[in-house]
Order: C-alpha cells, then structure tokens, then sequence
C-alpha cells in the first residue's frame, strides 16, 4: 500500500517559499487564514474587496486561476501550486497582458 | 493611461453559491467551467447553472473583469453584445471584447447563437476575446445580422 503525501507550494514575490498540504484544511477560510498567518498577511488576503491583495493558484492544465471560485473540493483535487500576488504585482501582470494583446502577440494562442 | 480598477461587487463564484446553499457533500451538480479574458493576470471559474439567461451571464462575467478594463466602456460593449446582435460589428470593428466558448467537440464558438440552456449543456470553457482576434468568427455572425435585417 502507498501512502501519497501531497505537498503544495505557495510562492510570493520577495519571500521564502512554504510549503503546505491542502487536505489538511477543510475549507478556504481556512486556507487562507494559514497562508496569511505564514507570510504576515493577516486579513489581506481574505478582504479581496479593499486590500488589492490576490490568491490565485496553478491548476493540473497550468493554468492560473483565481482562488475561491471553485467548490472546495474541486479546488483540493486540482490545485497544484499556490502564489500570492500583491496589488502592483496584479496592476504590472495585467498592463504587460494589455500590451501584448494590443501588440498582437497573443494572436493564435489558445488561452 | 492604463488603470486598474476595483470592482467592489467582486466575489468569488464559491462564495455566490454557498450563499444559495450546497447540499451536505459540497456537490451543488453545478457547472463550472473556466473563464480566461485576453490579457488578463490570472481566470476565473463561473457556475453556468447560477444563470438563466445570456444577460445575466454576461453581467456576472462584466463585473467580475472589468478590473482589467480600461474604464467601463469595453465591459459595457460586451453586455450590449447579448442584448443587440447589431452591436457585434461596432463591438469587433472597436476592438472591444467577444465572449466565446469552447463545446464539446473542442470547436471554439462565438456565444449567444443557441438557446441558453443548449450553451449550458455544451459550454466546457469560455475565453473573452479581444475583438481583433474574433475576426474569424465575424463571417459567419454577418451573414446572420444581414438575414436578419
């Protein structure tokens, strides 16, 4: 019998990686509540309205998706990575997204 | 200038839903299919099942990208594009954003042709397009607005 221990990173810019196990949560408050407690974000991450702070994750197709949308046990089964992102971080991916796609280089790519 | 804007109606699909209730096991048979927006950091997921109309999705889907809009103008270019199939040409010819989808044999296709609970049994994955790179779809949606008129 295998056990399989799964283990997820959670990268922010500027900060050292941590690792974390999300079947050991039981749902995204939770998460979230860790996360902010291990990168001394207490109540960024959760207040998505006013803080500009972003959760998103990488998911088994690698792409990056924003958490909390899906049910919690979707999100378990397919998550793969975690980032935290910050307001100018957020602000600089989306002006660099703007950019390219009026340059026309996003032409063909199938998101 | 570029600006990134707050929307303060922003939440996430989860939340939405657990405030209509989930069932014990957390399976609402709901249907939730990824939604990417040209240009846009990072994707969201929508429930389809949580809509009845094109209308309404296309409201939901405004709210939550017009942070990565410049103003509320392209947003708003996207609800009249359910409301008004005139529209689509001045919303293509304006380079403002077509909602698309990719059915179930993989095809990508331009929303709204079909009856809404046909999209919903076929939608797998929807891509708001830059207006520019619609243009392939643009014949075929001519033809349809010039039987019409």
């Amino acid at each position: 019998m295998v056990l399989l221990i799964q283990c997820q990173q959670v990268q922010k810019a500027g900060s050292v990686g941590r690792s974390i196990d999300v079947t050991t949560f039981k749902n995204y408050e939770e998460l979230i509540r860790a996360i902010e407690c291990m990168f001394g974000l207490d109540g960024l991450l959760n207040d998505t309205k006013g803080s500009g702070w972003k959760l998103v994750y990488v998911d088994y197709e690698s792409d990056v998706l924003l958490v909390g949308d899906d049910p919690w046990e979707e999100f378990v089964g397919c998550v793969r990575c975690i980032r935290i992102l910050s307001p100018s971080e957020v602000q600089q991916m989306s002006e660099e997204g703007m950019k390219l796609l009026n340059s026309g280089a996003l032409q063909g790519i199938n998101v | 200038m570029f600006a990134v804007q707050k929307s303060s109606t922003e939440e996430s699909s989860h939340q939405k839903n657990e405030k209509n209730s989930m069932n014990m096991n957390g399976n609402n048979n709901g249907s939730f299919v990824k939604v990417s927006m040209d240009g846009a950091p990072y994707l969201r997921k929508v429930d389809l099942k949580m809509y009845n109309s094109y209308p309404q999705l296309s409201d939901a889907l405004a709210k939550m990208f017009s942070s990565f809009t410049i103003g509320s103008c392209e947003s708003e270019g996207m609800k009249d594009f359910f409301m008004n199939e005139r529209a689509l040409m001045d919303v293509l010819n304006s380079s403002d954003y077509v909602p698309t989808y990719e059915d179930k044999d993989g095809d990508w296709m331009l929303v709204g042709d079909v009856p809404w609970e046909m999209f919903v049994e076929s939608c797998k994955r929807l891509r708001i397009m830059k207006g520019k790179e619609a243009i392939g779809l643009a014949p075929r949606a001519m033809e349809k607005c010039k039987n019409r008129s």
